[in-house]
């Protein structure tokens, strides 16, 4: 660091200490202050929409500073990024002698009592500049964003008290800031029961099942979405019989049910199997409940159960190899350091057969059904991967360990005994507001027995074949 | 107990009469099927759902293409087939039109590897390692092959001996592979009416 850096550096710190100082005994003699706009005619004045300029270019620097921060991952900020970042710029033509008990504090006016911005103390609301903000400078314009941003992200109970918000922004705007500091600087002042979160998550569909991982605490106030994937499957090699092309699902997931911190929903998923001996048929119909029990020591504990139905009534050959039902549970794990996040899934599932017959087979006669046996199926998941407020990249391992496989018709029958199947593969999101899109791949790591994903059946899940690459986009509500 | 007597004494006859019916004069019913599993295997094609390989007209025969067969519910009447006095297990496929190719190289042969509809030149069946044929284009032994009698556009071949060693004698049912050296055309399994078929006698006592 160079010597001019240094004293701008420690300039600022003393100019927000100050600040902070001020604010503090202003807000200590009269409780909490009133952030928003005034009726006393001051705010009726014309303003303009900043669309570019020093203001919106420190605002793009708040959140850099934001992201590096992790606030994400920090209990009460979840939303803070998304208030800085989409919270509309307006400039008042002129300034305004601070009337308001909340232009007291000294994040909100100078010295002369002139107001440097307004918001209103709720989500999304827009932020109002006033020409004497033009005169701060680049750093101090970026605390006055994550200052008003605060006023609107924290939880209500806590957006309006000035003391609460001028320690975070001097925690996040300190020269020495550290995602750790800020986290106990917030935790000194925000209790956990009062946390409300509201932004979505990303990468809940990095399988085509919906992932627990949805249950992230980034999700909680928006859990819901609907959303469609597309899988395309790869042969790879002579030992996969599905033959599936691709899978299509479409799907829904709501949780009107249990506690902000504990939702509690069901998800649907109609799906389609499209192959080259098949066509398109209807796939298995997937329900899934899923509950987030609790969170303990930052640790996010998810419970589910999926199950995947056979559509085929008894008149429609089941050319896929897919017309089982599948019926799984299992916990999950989630755990936020920083911008990295690891998550466990461990689950069961239960045996299950399918009858399979060869598509179009001659007037003649017709073959004889196969029927597939699927024993027992124990997984047990990893993902892993860097995420931040709208990106989350990352890779999953997975391992299945199953009792057995038998294909049993009038003249072939053989069975693989136990084998183990582990895959890999990358998983990435991008969030755009409430909307998502996800990319996946998966591929087999590792397998005895020459065994690929048609031998677990549960094209929902794992897919089928040799592995598979997918996308999927999902608007969360 | 004169009632009695007469009563065991009727069903002492009957149950007589029903053993000479059974030792001396057994009765057998002549049965015939269409071949169930037809699955052409063609070199080069590993695709196991190539359209052009299943539920055909017609399926040529050559060098690069030979043809699997089975009639899958012939286990159910291993107990009751009668080869006896010179009755066959027959099989009979149709040409599509006539030739004048010699034939006699036109074989039948026991398959010697299990199989399923997914079959192709290289595999048997998509289920593990032991899927694959031995030998491109299907396990079989050539000394077991059965040469065809040619019957007009008809094909017979006496396949009683594949019966008695291969399917009966292992209790499994293999199937059989049609292998020609020379090109010939005969009738596939979607024409019911000239489809490949399977004769035998079965005991009705």
């Amino acid at each position: 660091m160079t010597r001019k850096s240094l004293f701008a550096s420690l300039r600022m710190a003393l100019t927000l200490a100050g600040l902070v100082l001020s604010v503090s005994l202003t807000a200590r003699g009269d409780g909490y202050v009133i952030v928003g706009n005034g009726d006393d005619g001051s705010d009726l004045e014309a303003a303009i929409k900043i669309e570019s300029g020093p203001i919106p270019m420190a605002r793009d620097k708040a959140v850099t500073l934001l992201e590096k921060l992790n606030v994400v991952g920090i209990p009460g900020l979840g939303n803070l990024i998304p208030e800085v970042q989409r919270s509309p710029l307006f400039l008042a033509k002129e300034d305004v002698i601070s009337s308001l008990k909340s232009d007291r504090s000294n994040f909100h006016s100078d010295v002369s009592g002139k107001v440097f911005a307004r918001t209103l103390a709720q989500p999304y609301a827009s932020t109002r500049f006033f020409p004497i903000s033009t005169r701060l400078e680049e750093s101090q314009l970026i605390a006055l964003h994550i200052h008003e941003g605060l006023h609107r992200a924290l939880p209500a109970e806590y957006r309006q008290d000035e003391n609460v918000v001028s320690e975070i922004t001097l925690a996040i705007t300190s020269p020495q800031a550290s995602h750790d500091n800020v986290k106990e600087t917030t935790q000194k002042h925000i209790r956990e029961n009062d946390i409300r979160y509201s932004s979505p998550t990303l990468g809940g569909y990095g399988s085509s099942l919906p992932s627990v991982s949805g249950l992230g605490r980034e999700r909680l106030s928006r859990p819901s979405s609907v959303g469609y994937s597309l899988s395309q499957y790869w042969q790879g090699g002579p030992a996969t019989f599905s033959y599936v092309d691709r899978l299509h699902v479409i799907h829904s997931d709501l949780y009107p049910f249990g506690g902000v911190d504990t939702p509690f929903g069901l998800g649907l998923q109609m799906s389609a199997i499209e192959g080259p001996a098949s066509g398109l048929t209807m796939g298995p119909l997937g329900i899934a409940v899923r509950l987030r029990a609790w969170s303990i020591r930052d640790f996010e504990i998810g419970i589910f159960a999926q199950a995947a139905m056979n559509l085929l009534s008894a008149n429609e050959r089941q050319v896929t190899g897919f017309g089982r039902d599948v019926f799984t549970a299992g916990v999950s794990m989630r755990k936020t350091i920083d911008r990295f996040y690891v998550e466990n899934f461990l689950s069961v599932t239960l045996p299950g057969r399918s009858d399979y017959s060869f598509p179009s087979v001659g007037r003649a006669g017709g073959s004889q059904p196969l029927t597939y046996v699927y024993g027992t199926a124990v997984n047990a998941k990893i993902r892993t991967g860097y995420r931040s407020s709208t990106l989350e990249v990352g890779a999953f391992v997975d391992l299945y360990v199953v009792d057995n496989f038998q294909i049993n018709s009038a003249n072939f029958n053989k069975e693989t005994g136990r084998f183990k199947l582990a895959s890999i593969g990358p998983e990435a999101s991008m969030r755009f507001d409430e909307v998502t899109v996800s990319i996946f791949g998966r591929h087999i790591l590792s397998t005895d027995r020459e065994v690929n994903f048609d031998y677990l059946g549960n094209i929902l899940q794992t897919g089928a074949a040799q592995g598979s690459v997918g996308a999927s986009v999902a608007v969360s509500f | 107990m004169r009632i009695l007597i007469s009563v065991l004494f009727l069903l002492g006859l009957t149950g007589c009469a029903e053993f000479l019916k059974d030792t001396k004069n057994p009765v057998t019913t002549s049965l015939e099927f269409p071949v169930t599993e037809i699955k052409l295997l063609v070199r080069g094609v590993g695709n196991m759902y190539e359209p052009s390989t299943y539920g055909q007209l017609i399926y040529t025969i050559n060098d690069n293409q030979q043809l699997l067969l089975r009639y899958e519910k012939l286990k159910e009447y291993f107990g009751s087939i009668s080869t006896d006095g010179g009755k066959k297990v027959e099989f009979q496929i149709n040409l599509a039109s006539d030739t004048t190719e010699d034939l006699s190289r036109l074989q039948l042969c026991p398959v010697t590897r299990n199989w399923t509809m997914h079959a192709t030149w290289q595999r048997a069946h998509p289920f593990g390692a032991d899927g694959v044929w031995s030998k491109e284009g299907g396990d079989y032994p050539l000394a077991d092959c059965v040469s065809t009698v040619k019957e007009g556009l008809r094909l017979k071949y006496d396949m009683t001996s594949w019966y008695v060693n291969f399917a009966r004698g292992q209790s499994q049912n293999l199937g059989l592979l049609l292998v020609s050296p020379v090109t010939i055309r005969i009738a596939g399994d979607n024409d019911p009416s000239s489809a490949p078929r399977i004769f035998f006698q079965k005991w009705v006592n």
